[in-house]
């Protein structure tokens, strides 16, 4: 027979345990993050014949996110191939802009969010750089990256 | 990540009181403001017998175990909660003067270059977005800033900037702020499409800087 105290102390208990912090949605991080170095990977790839400082700044992006897959636990993968040229890098550069601004509603660690900061302000102004280079208003947008 | 507290429906969501910015700031400070929170911290307390008391209650042990089950939940639950609005709002409303400032600052100096209608432009529509993300977390908006002496440092200079090269150093070390702002702001907003929208101000921001840096080194 169940009594009613027993009753209470196990609805007690389902309560506190209910009353902790929602369990995270499982997300894959090396999966996102690969997806960020591809997405970098092609930026870097775009400015090949590009004049600028545009090539140097994106393998540097390409270095932290090689750095924080293998801190997760992941293989970079070979650096894919694309279109180069200042259109093929702008368009580029806008991708990886949205990738990263999408990774930030899906990384919540704060690692992964102060890394993508930092892509995002390079990104951005990379993007600038290019518009400015193609005599295109350089910020055509209040919320660059936002998606489409 | 946490989840976030329920929306503030069931707390009101009056229209911003623009004649009364400070109730809103001790509107984030009120320790037991918490949205969404259904366990209200008075109810939590067991109720007071002092030793030997023969005319006080006499209280149940299930009446006892029901208070500190209650206590124990209150502990775990409210101040997380509690916490994260806080910071949450606090940030924001932070934000949103820098956006503020940044906006009318631009302003002052519309006639100087023409850019700087641009920017104007740019943080006014910052500030719309995180009034929104502020009205998500069920703050008001405060009264929007007049004069230049209602600014922050950053931006009042800006704001009294009467030349262009002066203007000009004035906004990169004005977007050079904002830029660090926002880096350390989007990973502190618990709220994933906070997060986000925070980042786009934060690229824009960043395409400022660039764009202002470039007119530097021309000039």
């Amino acid at each position: 027979m169940v009594t009613r105290r027993a009753l209470f102390g196990a609805g007690a208990l389902t309560l506190l345990a209910g009353c902790g912090r929602q369990e995270e949605p499982e997300v894959d991080t090396g999966k996102f993050l690969a997806e960020q170095l591809r997405a970098t990977q092609l930026v870097a790839a775009a400015y090949a014949g590009v004049a600028g400082q545009g090539r140097v700044n994106a393998a540097k992006r390409v270095d932290r996110l090689e750095a924080a897959l293998r801190d997760a636990g992941g293989t970079p993968g070979t650096a894919p191939s694309g279109p180069a040229g200042v259109e093929a890098a702008l368009a580029a550069e806008q991708a990886a802009l949205r990738a990263h601004v999408a990774a930030v509603g899906q990384l919540g660690a704060a690692p992964y969010r102060v890394l993508l900061t930092g892509l995002i302000a390079d990104a951005a102004a990379g993007e600038s750089a290019l518009l400015t280079t193609l005599k295109r208003p350089p910020a055509p947008s209040a919320f660059p990256g936002q998606p489409v | 990540m946490a989840r976030r507290p329920d929306p503030p429906a069931a707390r009101g969501t009056a229209p911003p009181r623009q004649s009364d910015p400070p109730a809103a700031a001790r509107r984030i400070a009120a320790p037991g403001d918490v949205p969404g929170a259904r366990i209200a911290p008075g109810r939590a307390r067991a109720p007071r017998i002092a030793p030997g008391d023969a005319t006080a209650p006499r209280v149940s042990r299930r009446a006892a175990l029901r208070a500190g089950g209650a206590a124990l939940a209150a502990t775990l639950f409210v101040p997380s909660l509690a916490s994260a609005a806080t910071d949450e709002g606090g940030l924001l409303l932070g934000l949103w003067q820098r956006e503020m400032a940044a906006s009318l600052a631009y302003d002052r100096i519309a006639h100087l270059e023409p850019l700087y209608v641009t920017l104007r432009g740019h943080e006014a529509d910052h500030a719309a977005a995180i009034a929104t993300a502020l009205a998500a977390v069920g703050l008001g908006t405060p009264r929007e800033p007049k004069w230049a002496g209602e600014l922050d440092v950053s931006a009042e200079r800006l704001a009294r900037a009467t030349d262009t090269k002066t203007a000009l150093a004035h906004a990169v070390a004005l977007e050079e702020e904002l830029v660090a702002l926002y880096r350390n702001a989007v990973p502190a907003l618990p709220d994933a499409k906070i997060a986000m929208t925070a980042a786009t101000i934060l690229a824009s921001h960043s395409q400022h800087l660039l764009i202002l840096q470039r007119q530097t080194d021309r000039g």
